[in-house]
């Protein structure tokens, strides 16, 4: 026996065998690689050179039997004249494809004669006799692993006695050195009875785990005599014994059959090592081959025992036996069952004869089994915990029994590698609905991609399916996903098991609710109270969103407010109903949302000035952000409440002569919230004068004011009063009418406002009117009101006084005065004369003109007007206002 | 123009010459046993060949190219992607326990890492697989040890490797 060379000792320590080895012409690339991180903080990596060491070829052989002159490996009989054949097997043991030359040599001493004619044959079905067809050969080529059976072919001269003696030696050399030439055997000259033994195994070579080998020995009496028996302890009497031992690991589940020549066939056993034998009936199956003793020397035995008295085997009589042995299904790639069967026979003295031996070496078988978690071969039962679900083992599939969308169940599995020898599979998964997102990831998480192995032979390894559903992913029905695992070295073997999802239920929902009442159950609580609000103001309603949803989500406020309102959300913070302080910014929206967590905000909801009283709906939604169907209203009712208020303005003096006519005018403003319809009662003069009224610009009079409709808004309605006064009334006699004006609202509610004109009788014609315009702003472009009523600070005010001798006589000394108005700033002043001739003077004392305009006049200043008519600058009684003579004075001021 | 071509030619030169900061030389030895004056002794030969059953020493020499330190430093070394898998699925490459260098980092001593698992996780040698087995319908779990030859990857983790300093590490393992 060859042996590999240069095995260094401390591979025995490890028990390595190198039977095989590394295939020749493999590239060992030796590269090393590094991460780390440089001066800038980066990570980075690098690999080193790559140093490549080829793996050369290791020649290295056997042939078996190994044999010594002095002790050959095996022995045949026959008549002289007669082939004898001996059985060999050659194995390469190398690394890679070699071609052993074979030879044979004869002893030159130690033997009595040569044999003749010899030859080697490639014995391919390893039977051990020559089969039509099997060549004649010098070499054989075997790959990496494989082995020959040949055969020595030899005849024994006839001109040889009985009991000579040849020594035959099959020598090899293999191309790449090594040889093998202790493999000598024997051949005996039997003019005796000589049985001769052949022993085949089919399926021979390679077999696959669970397979049975059927083992058949046959032989035949090539001797010159009739065999007899011997004696075998514990079977009786004498007969011819073929025994086989049964390899270790393979069990023998029926009879074995046999046939002989002659004699009576029993079928026997050992279970001694052979020591001693008794009948095999059905009872004593199975019989699996053992080594209890580990002594290499097989303990159970099967035989054939060909019983019967004297020499009763006769000349050329032949025998079969035959068994069936089964490989166990777990048996590990590489492992070698070898078979050799023994005859034992008499021919004058006690015979021991050896067969061929049979090799079948099992070979790869690839399996895998895949299952839930903890199970791979399925059976599995109760259920573990995944995240926040529970999942429910049974047989060959898992489930879980309902998942929320939104979330991720993960499936934990096992595989177990049920092959004889090392590999590596390939996971995947089919079945997973349309937008779910799956992976396949180790027990820790890290995903897997490719293949995951290589994994020893029943090995187990763990692997998760992780899904994540969509948020708007829903379902009644069951979904299945199948998990399944495929040998990378034969992908027809492959297991799956299946993972069941009961149902999806939707993991997003919200309660939005009145402040306090989120997530309470309870539906009647969830709008806000109505509230009232004046029209201008604004008003909080607190409310709150909770998610009783199974994932954190995001909501949006939205909100149906009448035309005009306008809504903001601030969020409250402590959740007390009141808003915080200082206030926090407006927000659009929760922000995100834990499950089974509240969140307090308050809108706050602006009423427009001028809002119509009445009651207005308004609502308040939340809509996730992730799912847009899942969100929740509330409603409430604002009532806007009503208000009143009217303004008649402004009072009003003025003077007229007997019989006189003046006409005042007055704005009604109505400062409320709805139209108002406003009346004005007739006036009832202590003296008998006569008061009218009129709302469309003096077309038409009328003593009092009934259903006039004053818009809300502040949109002035004027109104005009004339006052008459009969001739004959006093001078100086003045009467101060306080006319009311009272506006009833829709909800038959009033408000009423009073303006007071003074008229007062004078003697002289000279008759003054005072009107303005007020400007938007400081200028004069854009009226704000034609009649001064409103004006804001910042706008110029063109007050226009006239006063003309409206009398048939001349008015002298006529001096206009007009203070300054309160709260207001003087801009200029300016006056024109018509109907006489003279210059206008101005004065701000009453007492010192001038023919300039004053330029400034002081808060409560009063201006002056005067017309020169006799030419000494100053304003006398010189001066003289004839008939129809006008003063037109313009004053401008404006609003501080 | 030509000033510019000058200036583009120092340019491509100073890419060329950049260096990584941190260099790895591997180098492959065949350990020999000979017999010299009637004692066994151990050479390092250079391995372009080898042969079953040998020992080779893989060396790499690890040089931190620059005046900065580097930090962080994991080398890696995985004999799967160095030796391949053989027609059967076993590893060609067999680690030979306690060869892999030992550090000794001023106060600091840095012992290699080991996986079995084609460097998912790594621990210092021995390492233990935990084996699931069912045992009269309840599921155990039990720890095995790993063999050495079963090792896939091993690596060195340096917290800081000075500047301009180098660190030469070392394994052997048998070709099967």
């Amino acid at each position: 026996m060859k042996r590999l060379l240069s095995v260094f000792g401390i591979l025995l320590v490890l028990g390595m065998g190198f039977a095989q080895g590394t295939p020749a012409g493999t590239s060992i690339q030796n590269q090393a690689s590094a991460t780390y991180l440089d001066s800038a903080n980066q990570s980075r990596s690098t690999t080193s050179n790559q140093v490549v060491t080829v793996v050369q070829q290791v020649y290295a052989f056997t042939i078996t039997p190994d044999g010594t002159t002095s002790t050959p490996g095996q022995s045949r009989n026959a008549l002289p004249g007669a082939q004898v054949i001996f059985a060999y097997t050659v194995t390469n043991n190398g690394n890679g494809t070699d071609a052993i030359s074979l030879s044979t040599t004869q002893a030159s001493s130690g033997d009595n004669f040569d044999l003749s004619s010899v030859s080697i044959v490639r014995d391919a079905n390893c039977n051990g006799v020559v089969d039509s067809g099997e060549p004649t050969v010098s070499s054989v080529s075997l790959a990496q692993g494989a082995q020959a059976c040949v055969l020595v072919l030899g005849t024994i001269p006839a001109t040889r006695a009985d009991g000579d003696t040849a020594l035959i030696n099959l020598e090899g050399t293999s191309s790449g050195g090594p040889t093998d030439t202790n493999n000598w055997a024997r051949a005996v000259a039997k003019t005796a009875a000589a049985l001769d033994i052949t022993k085949a195994a089919s399926p021979s070579g390679t077999v696959s785990p669970g397979v049975s080998i059927t083992y058949t020995i046959s032989g035949q009496n090539r001797g010159g005599s009739a065999a007899s028996g011997v004696s075998v302890s514990g079977l009786s009497g004498t007969g011819i014994l073929i025994s086989d031992p049964i390899p270790v690991g393979l069990t023998v589940s029926s009879l074995p059959s046999g046939s002989a020549g002659a004699g009576s066939v029993q079928i026997v056993k050992s279970t001694d090592e052979g020591a001693t034998w008794s009948a095999l009936v059905a009872g004593n199956l199975p019989l699996t081959g053992a080594d209890a003793d580990s002594d290499s020397v097989p303990d159970v035995l099967v035989g054939m025992y060909i019983s019967g008295s004297g020499a009763f085997f006769p000349q050329n009589a032949s025998y079969t036996f035959s068994f069936s042995a089964t490989v166990p299904a777990a048996a590990a790639q590489g492992t070698v069952y070898r078979n050799t069967a023994t005859l034992r026979y008499s021919d004058g003295s006690a015979q021991t004869l050896t067969s061929n031996t049979t090799t079948n070496t099992v070979g790869s078988s690839y399996a895998v089994v895949v299952g839930p978690f903890g199970y791979p071969a399925g059976g599995a039962s109760g259920s573990y915990a995944s995240g926040s679900y529970t999942i429910t083992r049974s047989g060959d599939s898992q489930s879980v029994a309902s998942v929320y969308s939104g979330t991720t169940v993960i499936f934990k599995h096992t595989l177990r590698n049920d092959a004889n020898t090392a590999d590596s599979f390939n996971l995947a998964y089919s079945g997973a609905p349309a937008g779910w997102v799956c992976r396949l990831a180790q027990t820790d998480g890290t995903p897997i991609s490719g293949a995951v192995g290589p994994f020893a032979a029943g090995a187990t390894f763990d692997f998760e399916l992780e899904c994540t559903v969509p948020a708007s992913y829903t379902s009644g029905s069951a979904l299945n996903i199948s998990v399944s695992a495929t040998s990378v070295s034969d992908s027809s073997k492959s297991d799956a098991t299946t993972d069941t999802v009961g149902a999806v239920a939707l993991g997003y929902a919200l309660d939005l609710a009145a402040h306090g009442n989120a997530g309470d159950g309870n539906a009647a609580n969830d709008n806000p109270a109505p509230q009232s609000a004046n029209p201008g103001s604004t008003l909080n309603i607190p409310f709150d969103v909770r998610n009783t949803g199974q994932v954190a989500d995001s909501y949006n406020f939205s909100a149906s407010v009448p035309s005009g309102w306008s809504i903001a959300y601030y969020p409250d913070a402590n959740c007390d109903g009141a808003m915080d302080s200082p206030l926090p910014a407006p927000v659009s929206g929760s922000g995100l949302t834990n499950p089974a967590t509240t969140k307090c905000f308050i809108a706050v909801l602006s009423v427009p000035a001028g809002a119509a009283p009445g009651s207005n709906p308004v609502s308040i939604t939340a809509t996730s952000t992730t799912v847009a169907s899942v969100q929740d209203s509330i409603s409430t009712t604002i009532t806007v409440n009503e208000v009143r208020a009217l303004l008649f303005d402004p009072d009003r003096a003025g003077t007229v002569t007997t019989p006189g006519t003046i006409v005042y005018t007055h704005n009604l403003v109505n400062n409320g919230n709805a139209s108002a319809s406003v009346s004005i009662p007739a006036f009832t003069s202590a003296y008998g004068w006569t008061y009218q009224f009129s709302t469309d610009g003096g077309a038409t009079w009328s003593s009092s004011v009934a259903g006039l409709s004053v818009p809300a808004g502040g949109t002035p309605v004027v109104v005009q009063v004339r006052v008459i006064v009969p001739a004959g009334e006093p001078v100086g006699r003045s009467e101060a009418a306080t006319l009311s004006a009272t506006a009833t609202y829709p909800s038959g509610n009033t408000a009423s406002d009073t303006a007071t004109d003074t008229t007062t009788v004078v003697s002289g014609e000279l008759r003054l009117q005072k009107s303005g315009v007020s400007y938007v702003g400081n200028a004069e472009t854009t009226v704000r009101s034609a009649t001064a009523a409103t004006a804001y600070p910042g706008d110029r005010i063109v007050y226009t006084i006239n006063a003309k001798n409206i009398g048939t006589a001349n008015l002298s000394y006529v001096r206009v005065s007009d203070p300054l108005p309160a709260y207001t700033n003087f801009v200029s002043v300016s006056a024109s004369v018509s109907g006489v001739s003279g210059s206008v003077l101005y004065s701000t004392d009453g007492s010192t003109w001038s023919a300039t305009a004053p330029s400034s006049l002081s808060a409560g200043g009063v201006i002056y007007v005067g017309v020169d008519t006799n030419g000494d600058s100053t304003i006398t009684a010189a001066d003289i206002l004839p008939p129809s003579a006008e003063i037109v004075i313009t004053l401008k001021v404006v609003v501080q | 123009m030509k000033r510019l071509w000058v200036m583009l030619i120092g340019l491509v030169a100073a890419v060329a010459f950049a260096k990584d900061p941190l260099a790895i030389e591997a180098r492959t030895y065949r350990v020999v046993q000979a017999q010299q004056d009637g004692k066994t002794v151990e050479r390092l030969e250079e391995a372009l060949g080898v042969k079953p059953g040998e020992v080779l020493e893989f060396q790499y020499e690890v040089s931190n190219t620059t005046i900065d330190p580097l930090r962080g430093v994991v080398v890696t070394v995985d004999l799967i992607k160095i030796g391949g898998l053989g027609p059967d699925g076993s590893k060609a490459l067999a680690y030979l326990p306690a060869t892999a260098s030992v550090l000794k980092l001023g106060e600091l001593t840095l012992t290699p890492e080991f996986s079995y698992d084609g460097g998912r996780t790594y621990g210092k040698a021995p390492l233990f697989r935990k084996v699931k087995q069912l045992e009269g319908g309840k599921e155990i779990e039990k720890e095995v040890e790993v063999r050495p030859e079963e090792y896939t990857h091993i690596r060195w983790v340096i917290p800081q490797l000075g500047s301009n300093s180098k660190i030469l590490l070392k394994l052997r393992v048998v070709v099967r």
